[in-house]
């Protein structure tokens, strides 16, 4: 899914507008994005996956995690934990686990956060066993939750990450940096504002109109004038 | 009309809507961008005071205008509710309708630009509107340059709430941006006497002032 987004195949389905077209609680873009974004961190080799995680995450939410680089970290998506409370059950996007450290992400595309969705969550995996909580996306959250340091990080975080961190090798690693900078740039939640694209100028167009048993009605545009505006910028 | 008039006159329409298309993801993110960097950079935590849209001809869009009151903050920093100004981002592309007044010669009237206002703790409920740059009776009354690129709504002559405009090509990334836009807006927003600051706070920002005849 991230080749088809990133190489504009079904960037229809993550552009602007695009969340109006889901409504309710039927919204597949995040689901969609939790799993390509995970699923390809998780069959990564250990090495890799430390890296590729610590990007997504941001420095100072990884190093709450505790995970070390000698750690095999496993991913998992969409837990079912018992839930308290009257829930039957939990079910956080994310779980990273390694060496006895749980990591609760939530994943959030164009959608609000529930209301104590993470409180129940960090409860259900039990707050002594949570080392972070980090909510992917642009929702706020409370510095903690349940006692547990909680992060924020926006998809466009990620991004502006990924672009910096692009390398010339060709490991696996860098492959997938390429490709999530490349499908993130595609999305209305991951694109980094990079300059407007180039604007085509009507003038100096030809035109090729062809019609049978007629010459072309024109192959070079008509002389123009063009048009001269002053600004200034700043002082003079 | 001439055959070589038709075809021109289509090809430049279709160009005209083709750019905006393409362009529409790219101010997405510019418009994103800036209010990610509003909170996490500059101001801290802001209150959404809604958007606008100038989508009056049903074909086109020729303006997005996004709201957002600054809060005070408390002893431990904590945001309060009580706001102590507003900030307006209006990306516009062009006029909503014709030139009702023609003495207007605003730099804003021939160029797609963004255009960063605010309101201070005097007036924080308050904020900028499409509306406001178009070249009406009322807004020609009421709009003065300030000096340095600075703008300003004056009735009677006193300044009431200030913005400055940056030609939209000028904004080439995200460090451009918070150099263009963001600092000076801050630097602006916090000074006692805007219009004093101006010269130096938009010494080297492409800020656009009354065009030259």
């Amino acid at each position: 899914m991230l080749e088809a987004v990133a190489r504009r195949k079904a960037h229809w389905l993550f552009n602007a507008g695009s969340e109006k077209s889901f409504s309710g609680k039927r919204r597949p873009q995040e689901d969609m994005v939790t799993s390509a974004v995970f699923g390809s961190i998780w069959q990564m080799s250990p090495e890799d996956r430390y890296g590729a995680l610590k990007i997504l995450l941001g420095h100072e939410a990884f190093e709450a995690t505790k995970f070390t680089p000698d750690d095999d970290i496993e991913v998992a998506l969409w837990p079912r934990l018992a839930g308290l409370a009257g829930r039957r059950h939990v079910e956080p996007d994310v779980l990273l686990k390694a060496a006895g450290k749980t990591t609760v992400v939530e994943v959030k595309w164009h959608a609000p956060l529930s209301e104590r969705q993470l409180e129940q969550q960090v409860t259900a995996v039990g707050p002594d066993n949570t080392a972070a909580v980090i909510m992917l996306g642009e929702v706020g959250v409370e510095d903690e939750i349940c006692g547990v340091r909680a992060f924020c990080r926006t998809w466009r975080d990620v991004s502006t990450e990924l672009q910096k961190a692009q390398s010339p090798t060709f490991s696996p690693l860098s492959r997938w940096k390429t490709t999530m900078c490349l499908f993130l740039q595609e999305t209305d939640m991951g694109r980094v504002f990079d300059g407007l694209g180039k604007i085509a100028n009507p003038g100096g167009a030809s035109f090729q109109f062809r019609k049978p048993g007629h010459p072309p009605w024109l192959d070079q545009p008509p002389p123009q004038e063009p048009q001269s505006t002053k600004y200034t910028f700043g002082e003079t | 009309m001439t055959d070589a008039e038709i075809i021109e006159n289509g090809r430049s329409l279709f160009l005209s809507a083709q750019n905006l298309r393409r362009s529409a993801p790219d101010l997405d993110a510019l418009l994103g961008s800036l209010w990610e960097a509003v909170e996490a950079e500059y101001f801290g935590p802001i209150e959404d005071l809604g958007d606008e849209d100038s989508d009056d001809h049903g074909w086109i869009s020729t303006g997005y205008a996004y709201n957002a009151a600054v809060l005070a903050r408390g002893k431990k920093g904590k945001p309060l509710k009580q706001p102590i100004g507003s900030l307006t981002f209006i990306v516009r592309l062009c006029s909503t309708g014709e030139v009702e007044d023609e003495s207007a010669h605003w730099p804003w009237l021939d160029q797609a630009c963004l255009i960063v206002g605010w309101h201070g703790s005097d007036t924080p409920d308050d904020y900028w509107e499409i509306g406001n740059f178009e070249p009406t009776d009322d807004n020609v009354a009421n709009i003065a340059h300030a000096g340095s690129g600075l703008w300003a709504w004056a009735p009677d002559g006193e300044y009431y709430s200030h913005f400055f405009a940056i030609p939209i090509f000028a904004l080439r990334n995200e460090h451009d941006l918070k150099k263009y836009a963001l600092r000076p807006l801050k630097a602006l927003f916090d000074s006692e006497d805007p219009v004093a600051a101006a010269p130096d706070v938009l010494k080297d920002i492409p800020a656009l002032q009354p065009p030259t005849k």
